[in-house]
């Protein structure tokens, strides 16, 4: 198409972590395998399997409450 | 209230007012949907619902349950969101929900507006439990648009009157109270971990 455009912004992570074509984006290749076995950890072996089994780990402690903006910036 | 360090979020970068994620509830693994208020207010445009129905879609496949957070002020107007076909997107929102088969439960945790409410997996679109928390506001619109839409020759007539200054605090139609009537309601005290397990769908009966 004659268009002049490089590698990296053509197909690059930039571009296809943005437009939902890739689900995630690594740091390295070192995160991608590890990111790649916590995905794996969470879906099951194949659709309608059972999920792994997995121990319960307790949440981190914080308050889901901290996350949601404060009444006062809803403008009422 | 998710299990430390389960969770892997979806497309960080795409549609970030959306966020999807997979984490464990209780060791078990579930699919996330919430609005992202500090992205665009939490407003759903079409690419936020294109992303949550794919989510969605996925985690059906996957038999995960769906737990949905829920702080919208609704879809986002203008031309270019009818361009890009937001009605068409925000529908297929709808069709995923309502197709899933999956557990689904939901939380409203502030805002929950007009069409972008229903189609955050209300519960008459077929959520199992819809919980809602105390402060949380659920109806058509904010207090302050209604006030522009049902008074707005008077606001435009009489410029002592305004909208952002009410003669009395606005009367609580929208609050979870009402809502909670039809819904449940999650209620104060240790909000973290009542809501992990009030949540968790594997104790949820519809």
């Amino acid at each position: 198409m004659g268009e002049e455009i490089s590698m990296e912004a053509l197909g690059g992570p930039k571009v296809h972590g943005k437009n939902g074509v890739a689900h995630i984006i690594a740091d390295d290749p070192a995160a991608a395998v590890v990111q790649t076995r916590h995905l794996l950890s969470l879906l099951p072996q194949r659709i309608g399997g059972a999920p792994h089994p997995h121990l319960v780990v307790g949440p981190d402690g914080e308050d889901p409450g901290a996350f949601v903006p404060g009444r006062a910036a809803q403008g009422l | 209230m998710l299990d430390g360090g389960s969770l892997q979020e979806i497309w960080p970068k795409w549609a970030p007012n959306m966020v999807t994620a997979f984490a464990r509830l209780e060791g078990r693994p579930v699919g996330l949907i919430a609005n992202q208020p500090r992205q665009l207010g939490g407003v759903i445009d079409a690419a936020a619902s294109e992303k949550a129905a794919l989510f969605v879609e996925d985690c059906n496949r996957f038999g995960m349950p769906l737990v949905v957070f829920v702080d919208t002020p609704g879809f986002l107007p203008g031309k270019v969101q009818e361009e890009a076909g937001v009605i068409r997107h925000g529908a297929s929102l709808l069709r995923a929900f309502a197709g899933a088969s999956v557990p689904k439960v939901t939380l409203v945790l502030r805002k929950a507006f007009g069409g972008a409410a229903i189609t955050m997996n209300s519960k008459d679109l077929g959520a199992d439990v819809v919980f809602s928390w105390p402060g949380a506001q659920i109806g058509i619109m904010a207090a302050r648009q209604a006030v522009g839409i049902v008074h707005g020759r008077r606001l435009r007539e009489d410029s002592s009157l305004s909208r952002d200054r009410p003669r009395r605090p606005p009367i609580p139609l929208s609050t979870s109270l009402l809502g909670g009537r039809r819904q449940w309601m999650v209620d104060g005290g240790d909000r973290a971990s009542r809501t992990a397990a009030r949540a968790s769908p594997g104790r949820c009966a519809p």
